[in-house]
């Protein structure tokens, strides 16, 4: 018992303001598209995120009686009955892979994936041992949120950098460690646009995660520069 | 852990009102996915749709493209409402995680972003029904959380205000308020905390 957090603390503890500034945007809708796709990543994948989004949610939804109502214009309802589609009994779609790869990546990714998962993307390679896949922008995208997914072989050091906005990593598989945390699955890695930082990924399983920035990435030394001109991150 | 969580989901008294909403919404939902009942679909968005309009141009969002954005939610409402579980999540939780994310995906369709991968965007920015958040959805009413919110104090109550319905950023807040960011973002983290031991004070009372 001793020094155990009883269980709805922990449920209801805030894991850190960032963190919580994301779920209540999420949940508001406030965020851009790229960091609310983030989210709903991190939220199937972290049962505390989603105990807080959830939540949130429900806040978000029973405030809209606060928000004055505007009808609908005649015929809406009218027109959409009549472009209702057929439906038929079919069976809930939730396709329960029995391949545990395939569950690594959250429903979304395996979804468009075709079922084939994260090993089956086409990684472009930056450096050994790291590679990235763009899913939203790419590294010409000046301003507004990009999103890629980052693969580094375990046991690396990445690149000392830091960036423009704020960083959000959702790790999806193996681990990496910062000066002051650990990262696993599931974790969502919000950085600050006044650190740098040079994680190291932990030896064995490779490190994939699903990453949110803003614009491109400023490395700190010469050699990953020259790289980035080349490749781009 | 998982014994706590799922009496956490039925830790709150609904209100009458809202138990009749809630089994009106159920109802309607019932018929849609058994009997293909139109009918119940209309009645459903007679009520709903004027809120999810309401909300969508509070957003910003103008009069044609709101009402797409509605049209789309209702359709999803009828091929989806087989996926729909009132044990798990209110009606109104559910259409507004809907019109939610149809809001985000029509940015995203509008935005300049270059889309690498648009099936993957299109899956994401759908993830709407089925997605892990309602394995553990808490069936607390609307009404009782707006119950919990109008005992906060008024500065409270306003922090959640700013953060979920006036939909300003943290910066605009702090403009307009003369408070410095810090401080904005501050008020609107405590009085969420401050709204979740609400919550759950009750839910120990009723244990």
């Amino acid at each position: 018992m001793i020094g155990l957090p009883n269980i709805s603390d922990l449920a209801f503890m805030a894991p850190c303001d960032k963190q919580s500034e994301a779920i209540t945007g999420y949940a508001a809708g406030s965020l851009s598209p790229a960091r609310h796709a983030l989210m709903a990543c991190a939220v199937e994948i972290n049962p505390d995120l989603e105990v807080a989004a959830t939540f949130e949610t429900d806040v978000a939804a029973s405030l809209m009686t606060e928000i004055r109502p505007v009808p609908l214009s005649p015929m809406l309802i009218g027109e959409t009955l009549a472009k209702l589609p057929y439906v038929s009994n079919r069976p809930a779609n939730d396709s329960a892979h029995s391949d545990l790869r395939m569950r690594l990546a959250p429903k979304p990714l395996r979804d468009l994936m075709a079922g084939t998962g994260l090993r089956d993307i086409k990684w472009k390679s930056i450096v050994p041992g790291v590679a990235v896949h763009d899913i939203l922008g790419n590294r010409k995208t000046r301003t507004g949120d990009r999103m890629y997914l980052l693969r580094a072989k375990g046991g690396m050091q990445l690149p000392e950098h830091s960036h423009h906005g704020e960083e959000w990593t959702l790790i999806l598989t193996g681990s990496y460690q910062t000066e002051n945390n650990s990262y696993h699955r599931g974790d969502l890695h919000i950085a600050d646009e006044t650190t740098a930082h040079a994680p190291y990924v932990k030896e064995g399983e490779d490190c994939i995660c699903l990453v949110v920035t803003q614009g491109q990435l400023h490395m700190k030394s010469w050699l990953p520069k020259i790289l980035q001109q080349v490749v781009g991150i | 852990m998982t014994e706590k969580r799922a009496s956490r989901s039925k830790g709150f008294a609904p209100s009458k009102k809202s138990i009749s909403a809630a089994k009106r919404d159920a109802e309607w939902l019932h018929k849609i996915s058994t009997q293909q009942d139109a009918r119940a679909l209309s009645d459903l968005f007679e009520v709903y749709g004027p809120k999810l309009k309401g909300w969508l141009m509070a957003r910003g969002v103008g009069n044609g493209t709101a009402e797409d954005i509605v049209q789309d939610v209702m359709i999803k409402v009828w091929t989806r409402a087989e996926l729909f579980d009132p044990a798990k999540a209110s009606f109104a939780t559910w259409v507004y995680r809907l019109t939610r994310n149809k809001w985000i995906d029509h940015k995203r369709k509008h935005g300049r972003m270059d889309v690498r991968d648009p099936e993957l965007m299109k899956v994401i920015a759908d993830d709407e029904v089925p997605s892990a958040e309602e394995n553990f959805m808490t069936q607390q009413s609307s009404d009782v959380l707006r119950e919990h919110i109008a005992r906060l104090t008024d500065a409270q109550q306003m922090a959640i205000r700013m953060a979920f319905i006036e939909f300003k950023t943290h910066k605009e807040i702090s403009a307009e308020t003369g408070l410095p960011l810090g401080t904005v973002k501050t008020r609107i983290r405590s009085a969420i905390n401050a709204l979740k031991s609400s919550m759950a004070r009750q839910q120990e009372k009723l244990l």
